[in-house]
């Protein structure tokens, strides 16, 4: 599904990644770990199509395609889907507005025909109840005003609505509270399919408690300096990250 | 020949009105002449050249095709009147049933019934202290609403003054008039709504003049959707009586060449004024919005917000003056223009003014010129909105606050379409009620 290779990024003449390898089958979650710095975010945002960062070497294929040459919407419309780690408030725009703008900019990137009004507000009505997102924050702008939990929510119900191939969460579990955590990890794993992945890119193991990952890597510096299985997530809850560090070099 | 010479030869062909009215025509010509159609050398008009326009020579009246059903507004639930090209046209207004109390009469009738009362009005149109086009259109006003309501009078539905525009061979001048007189607290929503059809250029000078009693509570729209040739200048003047509120609502959605002067005058204690605009300069659009709040009495409040986008080469201007006269107390003035620009080509400047000359107030003022957030722009995307939507979707959003609070639905559309233009699926958005 996921095929990422030697990749090299910088962000303003800022090298990041260092040759990063990483391969995600269908059906696979992958946890990525690793201290603040290491190039987490960056690998999430390069995944998913933001502007300014810059590839130097290596690619990203997606399905056999070069997913570096598509912008942003189209990578959506192939099934790429990012939970922001700081979902970005947008005064003025409405949060059903938004995603029905989505759901059908994602139908005719795929040659289908738009989903009508009485149907997508079914299908919204369904996720909204599945997810336990308050009905009040559909109507509202979107994340404007939300809580730090609530705009967390609002990208998991956002992912459950678009049901994308390929997931990336980028710190969804950073500031939540058990219960929050507990929702996102249902949403999650509400999706969980033989022909869906996941990566999660996570600080701490705790959310790994409730999606449980078939492989965990830690990045540092760029680059993946060590994989294995959910017990290494629970090795670095307990000893940190510095001995890794010092591994690598 | 020129718009003014134009108009003197129009006036000569038809002086078939009472002594009184014609009188004052004449002399508003003649001070409109005098003083001269402003140039770009004065302060106040620095941006915004008309001199090719009042070059050309005008027309005043020409046969109009109408597509009705491309009029908007038409099915709001309203008493409406609609002109066409400046004249009164029965057949496509329904005036309704008036709460006893409303007098809505033509200007044409006033000019017969009451010369004297329109002779009043247009003199102090004329008056030395006038703009020009306010003079040249209490010259050229031949139809037009006259309005009084009487005190304690409420007008449930909106009152729905068109102006609908198009032109011949030659470009035609429209001077479309209105009058509002509020009594005692009273209450009314006007909407006065600017249109035009056809490819022909067209000058529309138009004047409208509230004037509030004690408590009386007027909300006015006013909204160009002008044609792509269209020039427009309008006048709004306002006299807000004591403890009574006007709000002025600008919407600005079309035209080439737009010129508005908003003048209010709070001279009485608990006067309040809401001036409210949103406008929207397109390619080969400009538009520019010349604010004025004159704070004459004390415990005077005014509130003022324009929010501006311009797109392609478009431009746009907004000038709002405060004034604070001296010897008052207790005055809350608060201005704030937001603007948007979506291209490197687009313009706009955006000055606020302040003349204070009075220590016991509360004033506040802001102006912002930004650009579309890119942020905002990569999270729709990453959603799988095309570039266009999400573009259209953020310009949209950032006006959205301020037309959400119009309650009236229709005229929220019209905005709305306004900001869908070429883009279909976000007219259908837009359009559509999944809320």
């Amino acid at each position: 599904m996921l095929k990422i290779e030697n990749l090299h990024a910088e962000v303003d003449g800022k090298p990041i990644l260092r040759g990063l390898n990483l391969t995600v089958l269908p059906g696979e979650v992958h946890a990525i770990m690793g201290p603040n710095g290491s190039g987490k975010s960056t690998l999430a945002y390069l995944i998913a199509g933001r502007p300014g960062y810059t590839v130097t070497q290596g690619s990203i294929t997606y399905n056999g395609h070069d997913l570096l040459a598509l912008a942003p919407e189209e990578r959506a419309g192939e099934g790429v889907f990012l939970a922001f780690q700081y979902p970005v408030e947008i005064p003025g725009v409405n949060n059903v507005y938004m995603l029905k703008a989505a759901v059908n900019g994602i139908r005719k990137y795929r040659g289908l025909d738009e989903m009508g009004a009485v149907e997508f507000l079914k299908l919204v009505k369904a996720k909204t109840k599945a997810i336990g997102l308050p009905d009040g924050l559909l109507n509202r702008p979107v994340n404007q005003g939300f809580s730090g939990g609530e705009k967390k929510r609002n990208e998991i119900f956002q992912m459950s609505v678009l049901e994308p191939h390929l997931a990336i969460l980028d710190e969804t579990d950073s500031g939540l509270d058990i219960d929050a955590l507990k929702v996102v990890a249902d949403g999650v794993n509400r999706l969980r399919s033989p022909q869906r992945s996941f990566v999660v890119v996570t600080h701490y193991q705790r959310l790994l408690d409730y999606i449980v990952p078939d492989q965990v890597h830690v990045l540092a510096r760029g680059q993946i300096v060590k994989s294995g299985t959910r017990e290494l997530a629970l090795e670095l809850e307990a000893r940190g990250y510095d001995w890794l560090s010092e591994d690598a070099a | 020949m020129g718009l003014i010479e134009s108009l003197a030869r129009e006036l000569q062909a038809q002086p078939n009105a009472a002594a009184s009215v014609h009188s004052a025509r004449l002399a508003a010509l003649e001070h409109a002449r005098t003083k001269g159609v402003p140039s770009v050398a004065e302060e106040d008009w620095k941006y915004t050249d008309l001199s090719a326009v009042v070059a050309q020579d005008f027309a005043f009246a020409a046969a109009l095709e109408i597509d009705l059903d491309s009029l908007p507004l038409m099915a709001l639930n309203a008493h409406r009147l609609v002109f066409v090209n400046g004249r009164f046209s029965a057949a496509h207004s329904a005036l309704g049933e008036l709460p006893a109390g409303v007098k809505v009469r033509l200007l044409q009738e006033v000019a017969t019934r009451d010369p004297v009362r329109l002779a009043t009005l247009l003199t102090r149109q004329g008056a030395p202290d006038a703009s020009a086009f306010s003079a040249l259109n209490a010259a050229a006003a031949r139809d037009g609403v006259d309005c009084e309501i009487a005190a304690d009078c409420r007008l449930e539905l909106p009152l729905l003054v068109i102006f609908l525009s198009a032109a011949g061979a030659l470009p035609l001048l429209v001077s479309p008039q209105l009058n509002l007189h509020a009594g005692a607290h009273s209450q009314a929503t006007v909407i006065e709504l600017h249109v035009g059809q056809g490819t022909a250029p067209y000058l529309t000078n138009s004047f409208t003049r509230i004037v509030t009693a004690r408590g009386a509570r007027i909300t006015h729209y006013r909204t160009i959707s002008d044609t792509a040739q269209a020039t427009h200048i309008g006048q709004v003047e306002i006299d807000v009586g004591a403890d009574s509120e006007v709000e002025n609502f600008s919407l600005a959605l079309g035209g080439r060449l737009v010129r508005l002067d908003i003048d209010c005058k709070l001279a009485a204690p608990g006067g309040k004024t809401v001036l409210n605009g949103v406008f929207m300069a397109g390619q080969n659009q400009h538009i520019d919005h010349h604010t004025r709040v004159d704070h004459r009495a004390s415990h005077t409040t005014s509130d003022e917000i324009y929010k501006g986008i311009a797109d392609g080469n478009g431009r746009g201007v907004f000038n709002g003056k405060i004034l604070v006269q001296p010897g008052t107390a207790k005055i809350v003035a608060t201005q704030a223009s937001h603007n948007l620009l979506l291209s490197s080509e687009a313009e706009i400047d955006t000055k606020p003014e302040l003349e204070i000359y009075a220590d016991d107030l509360r004033c506040a003022h802001g102006a912002t010129v930004g650009q579309l957030d890119n942020e905002s722009m990569f999270y729709l995307q990453a959603r799988g909105v095309p570039a266009v939507e999400a573009r259209a979707l953020l310009t949209y959003g950032f006006v959205q606050a301020a037309v959400a609070a119009i309650p009236i639905s229709e005229l929220q559309t019209l905005v709305a379409q306004r900001f869908a233009i070429d883009n279909p699926v976000l007219a259908r958005l837009l359009a559509g009620d999944f809320t």
